[in-house]
């Protein structure tokens, strides 16, 4: 792959990304908020990281990736949820996984 | 670093610190992607820094790796970011005004908003959007150029387990509004759907679908919870 190519896909990819953002931060100031929307916002917020989450546990792509990960990080939702510290939570997640793999487990 | 313990607090410091070290060791096992697909480092950092969406970048690298034309790599990539739009939506007053809006919006990601949206007042919430979005545009890159250089050492990151680090930290910062009892609900309702639709829909759009569920919350009357 040459430079000039690299760099323009780069260049593309940054302005779109960027693009989004900023229409999601202007589009706010010209539009004035019911107190439900702040509701709804919250609520869409907290569905979208959780589906981050699940998806890129469960999958590579848009491809299964076997079982090590998904353990893992269930594992670390355990934690999460008996509100354990932020460490933990991390260092279960990735030692979880890390030993299973060991195990010949993927 | 002893002013940013005094207005943030000890136990948001802490968790700030520990949100961006796993946003590091992300970026190093994305840097030794990079350098697997043949990325050359200068190109990895400009990327990290003036993109700062991981799962894109993976995706892009990946399909230059393959031969996608760029424009084609860099439509996908930007496909998945699709998500920063109703992100930055939610956090436009937590970023502040005028010019720093614009500056402020480059910081919008899966962990400024998660940390940010979590405090009760405005003036934490800002406060927390910043340090976790600038923690990141630091820890990324870093990471990221980390891995670049460390690719040619280390052949298979996933050996370490670096790839469940980031879902289990998103758990962890959204736990808390998972606590309220309709916000879980919809929320799992949601990632169920988007891991149903993922092997079939383009890579990044599956989370956004998971928002099929909210209509469901204007069923919640305001007096429950």
């Amino acid at each position: 792959m040459n430079a000039t190519s690299v760099v323009l896909g780069i260049a593309i990819l940054a302005a779109g990304t960027y693009l989004l953002r900023a229409s999601g931060v202007g589009l706010r100031s010209w539009t004035t908020i019911a107190p439900m929307l702040d509701r709804v916002l919250a609520t869409g917020t907290a569905a979208l990281l959780l589906a981050v989450a699940a998806s890129s546990a469960a999958f590579d792509g848009r491809a299964l990736d076997g079982f090590a990960r998904v353990i893992g990080v269930a594992v670390a939702a355990v934690a999460a949820a008996l509100r354990a510290p932020i460490i933990v939570v991390v260092v279960l997640a990735a030692g979880a996984t890390a030993g299973l793999r060991l195990l010949g487990i993927q | 670093m002893l002013l940013l313990y005094r207005t943030l607090g000890g136990r948001s410091l802490r968790q700030v610190s520990l949100v961006c070290l796993s946003v590091a060791v992300m970026g190093v096992s994305y840097g030794i992607s990079a350098h697997a697909a043949g990325i050359p480092l200068w190109a990895n950092l400009l990327l990290a820094t003036t993109v700062l969406a991981g799962a894109s970048e993976f995706l892009f690298i990946a399909s230059m790796h393959e031969g996608v034309l760029p424009v084609v790599a860099a439509l996908a990539g930007i496909l998945v970011n699709a998500r920063n739009l109703i992100y930055g939506f939610a956090v436009s007053p937590s970023i502040g005004p005028g010019w720093r809006r614009w500056v402020g919006a480059h910081l919008v990601n899966d962990e400024s908003v998660a940390l940010s949206s979590a405090e009760a007042s405005e003036q934490r919430r800002r406060l927390l959007y910043w340090v976790t979005g600038i923690g990141v545009l630091v820890a990324w890159p870093f990471g990221a150029v980390l891995g670049g250089t460390l690719g040619a050492l280390i052949a298979d990151p996933s050996a370490f387990g670096f790839d469940a680090v980031l879902p289990a930290v998103l758990l962890a910062v959204v736990m808390p509004a998972l606590r309220d009892n309709w916000t879980r609900g919809i929320a799992l309702l949601g990632a169920l759907l988007a891991c149903g639709v993922t092997p079939w829909v383009p890579v990044g759009v599956a989370p956004i679908l998971s928002l099929v569920a909210l209509p469901l919350v204007l069923l919640q009357r305001k007096d429950s919870t």
